[in-house]
């Protein structure tokens, strides 16, 4: 007989425990000199600033952060889907090319990928100089290369019997591929980009933060000057922006488009694509001093030599670093992920999931700097600050997932216990919760390396990892250890991909393995 | 004989589509009652009726004096149903499916509890043997189990909820011959089984007229209305021409 007999739901509620030693740790650097000022930022949450300039401002800012997103969501999506292609192995089986080639681009793309889009952002910031292009290249870059690795793993995923008989019956290695793969990619090549687009515009808005312009700049302005009710009329600005993507998105994915003729469903990606880069191109011209060419191009590099690498090396202690990191992630992911369940359970009512979904979305918006700098106005910096303001971020994103998977459940089998007499919070546990528990746990593994690399936005904060570092050694140029913490992340990230990849594997093993790679695209 | 439960005037669906018509009925504690009739005659509209799953459109059920919507969970959770598409829960294991039988009667601690360990290991035991199923069977996942298997475990589950009340929607529909009749049994009590308690009221839907002698009332639906409601020893092979004509 086994005594434990743990089950996916309780795997994901069982992390919620981690809130008492992280409030606790707070709680313990408390000062209550800043209480007030949390307070006055919940009541401006009610009291905005209308002022027609704050609001005219705001806008401004909103037109510049959505440019951004909009050109960067576009284009690496574009050059995603082209890399994507490239590094499947069905495609080189079919063009009869060595199969070593896949996995050579693979590993090639990994580089990019495992790079957070702020790191990408602070290091163009140094060749490019304070340019729009700056957020637009540190977005494209690691998204380009995340998006390729979802379809080709989709890709890769695809019957090859389908190709192989359309090859047999006289057609070509191109038209094959064509033919037999643009049919079920083009729903999930939609159904991925939509969403990319809110993730576009959230690294829009925290490469704002970082000084880049646009909404994240002015909320961080704002905060740094405590006048919240501006900061509040950005942060309702953004949030019913996200809230109108929300719905395009959820229209567009739900509403049947079978009825439309083939030649239409062609043109839709393509109005989509030149649309998206004029609208993108008209609001970043108008409301800034955005530049394609980069002619103050200004560059600080001074390449490192051995010695400065050894220098850097030895005088940095690099493996309590890369633990407070891993402490970080752990202790944020831990939140995230119990976090949204938790909440469902104490109350699943519609009303009450009305609301959360309001604050997920308040959670969402807000980059997790601005959270962590909302947090120190009552409590001293620490990795407890970092991990809870990270934490909140992620969960506003995992409610999302969450509340959207049980929508999609079917209700047919929902009645069984609650007609046994059980009450609502453990019918919801084991009717609705459990049967989603196992994609949900596989997402949050994937979330875990998202916010892994998003240590680097939050080390600063909480004053600790390699993330604080990356920011030191930025400021003082000095390369050596700005690229040992590069070289750090990137040897994380690619080793904790792999063992989430192992588990999401695990998690999903009864189900279908495309679920493994769609989950990946919000 | 008490009054068990009772049915009044009961109608589900709309004009075009009446899945259940003006339907009355009373069942008295020890009835086993057979419920009869083809495919869309509506027996297991019927059966959730009864168990609070399904708003009707008009009527009301009162189950022990009380009207269904009425009831708390402890009250509920005296009627038990087996249901025909089993509803087990897929991503736990067997014993955690059994035990749910019981979170009607238990608190939200030993529900958690349920899903991290093995709970009340001794009477899902029993349970599952007087089942003829192997005691190694409680630690494995439902997904690796036969649709005989299956249709066993759902029927723990409800036995785990020790309801009063038994409303079993075609629990021997993936039984061999041999197995439907020791189900059955079981079901009906006539096993005289020493390894768990049964309700001694049961209306259980069937596609065997052949089992009806073990049943004291037969129930034919034939669509959405009651074609006959006779005790077994009333009944004769017209009425059943009739409903499954």
């Amino acid at each position: 007989m086994r005594a434990l007999n743990i089950t996916p739901p309780i795997i994901a509620l069982l992390p919620s425990l981690v809130l008492l030693p992280v409030l606790s740790g707070i709680a313990f650097g408390l000062h209550f000199g800043g209480v007030p000022l949390i307070l006055e930022f919940l009541n401006s949450a009610l009291n905005p600033s209308l002022d027609p300039i704050v609001v005219k401002a705001a806008l401004k800012a909103l037109e510049i952060t959505l440019g951004v997103a909009l050109i960067s969501w576009i284009i690496s999506s574009l050059i995603g889907l082209v890399l994507g292609i490239i590094s499947s192995n069905l495609f080189w089986k079919v063009i009869g090319l060595n199969h070593f080639f896949p996995i050579i681009i693979r590993r090639i793309l990994a580089v990019p990928r495992s790079i957070h889009e702020l790191i990408w952002g602070l290091l163009l910031l140094q060749f490019i100089g304070f340019n729009l292009l700056v957020a637009i290249l540190a977005i494209i870059i690691p998204y380009s290369c995340l998006f390729a690795r979802v379809i080709s793993d989709q890709i890769d995923v695809l019957d090859e019997r389908r190709v192989t008989a359309i090859i047999q019956s006289g057609s070509g290695g191109y038209e094959a591929l064509i033919t037999t793969i643009a049919p079920p990619m083009a729903p999930i090549i939609y159904s991925h980009t939509a969403n990319r687009l809110e993730c576009a515009l959230r690294g829009a808005t925290l490469l704002g933060v970082f000084g880049l312009g646009g909404l994240g700049t002015e909320l961080q302005l704002t905060l740094q000057s405590l006048n919240f009710r501006e900061m509040w009329t950005s942060i309702w600005l953004l949030i019913i922006l996200v809230a109108l993507i929300e719905r395009l998105v959820g229209w567009l994915k739900n509403n049947d488009i079978e009825y439309i003729p083939n030649t239409i469903k062609l043109l839709i990606p393509v109005f989509i694509f030149t649309s998206t880069l004029i609208l993108s191109l008209y609001l970043l011209k108008t409301n800034s001093s955005f530049e394609l060419s980069t002619r103050e191009l200004d560059l600080h590099w001074n390449p490192p030599n051995i010695n400065q690498f050894l220098t850097s090396l030895h005088s940095l202690p690099w493996i309590k670093l890369l633990l407070q990191t891993l402490c970080l992630t752990f202790l944020a992911s831990f939140i995230a992920i119990s976090g949204p369940p938790l909440g469902m359970m104490i109350s699943s009512s519609n009303i009450s999931l009305q609301l959360q979904s309001i604050f997920w979305t308040f959670l969402r918006v807000i980059p997790a700097p601005l959270f962590a700098l909302l947090i120190l106005l009552c409590s001293n910096p620490s990795i407890w600050v970092a991990a809870l303001a990270l934490g909140l971020h992620h969960l506003g994103i995992m409610g999302r997932v969450l509340k959207e998977n049980l929508e999609s459940q079917s209700n047919s089998s929902l009645n069984a216990i609650k007609a046994s007499g059980a009450s609502d919070t453990i019918s919801w546990i084991y009717e609705k919760f459990t049967s989603q528990s196992t994609n949900y746990l596989a997402y949050g593994a994937y979330r875990t390396d998202v916010i892994l690399r998003e240590t680097s936005a939050i080390g600063l904060v909480g004053g600790s990892g390699l993330g604080w570092q990356l920011l030191e050694s930025l400021s003082s140029f000095n390369w050596a250890e700005i690229i040992i913490v590069v070289c750090i992340y990137f040897i994380i990230t690619i080793t904790g991909e792999t063992l989430t990849d192992h588990w999401r594997l695990h998690c999903i093993k009864y189900t279908r393995k495309e679920a493994l790679v769609l989950n990946q695209s919000i | 004989m008490t009054r068990l439960l009772e049915i009044v005037n009961i109608s589900v669906g709309n004009k075009s589509t009446q899945r259940l018509k003006d339907i009355n009925l009373s069942i008295d504690e020890g009835e086993k009652i057979a419920l009869l009739g083809r495919n869309g005659s509506g027996k297991s509209t019927l059966i959730k009726i009864a168990n609070g799953s399904l708003i009707p459109n008009s009527g009301k059920v009162i189950f022990m004096g009380k009207d269904l919507k009425e009831l708390k969970g402890r009250q509920k959770s005296l009627i038990g149903t087996i249901w025909q598409d089993l509803r087990l829960i897929e991503e736990l294991s067997v014993i955690q499916n059994i035990n749910s039988g019981a979170l009607g009667r238990r608190n939200l601690l030993w529900s958690l509890l349920n899903l991290f360990t093995n709970l009340e290991v001794k009477e899902c035991r029993q349970i599952i043997k007087g089942l003829n199923l192997y005691e190694d069977i409680l630690y494995r996942n439902i997904k690796c189990l036969s649709g005989g298997q299956r249709q066993r475990v759902a029927i723990a589950r409800f036995l785990k909820q020790k309801a009063k009340l038994m409303l079993a929607d075609e629990p021997i529909s993936s039984l061999d011959p041999e197995l439907s009749n020791y189900v059955i049994n079981i079901l009906l009590n006539k096993e005289g089984s020493f390894y768990f308690d049964v309700p001694n009221t049961a209306i259980i839907s069937l596609h065997r007229p052949d089992l009806i002698n073990k049943f004291t009332r037969v129930i034919g639906l034939k669509n959405g209305e009651i074609l006959f409601d006779d005790k077994k020893e009333d009944l004769d092979n017209s009425k059943f021409k009739l409903l499954y004509l």
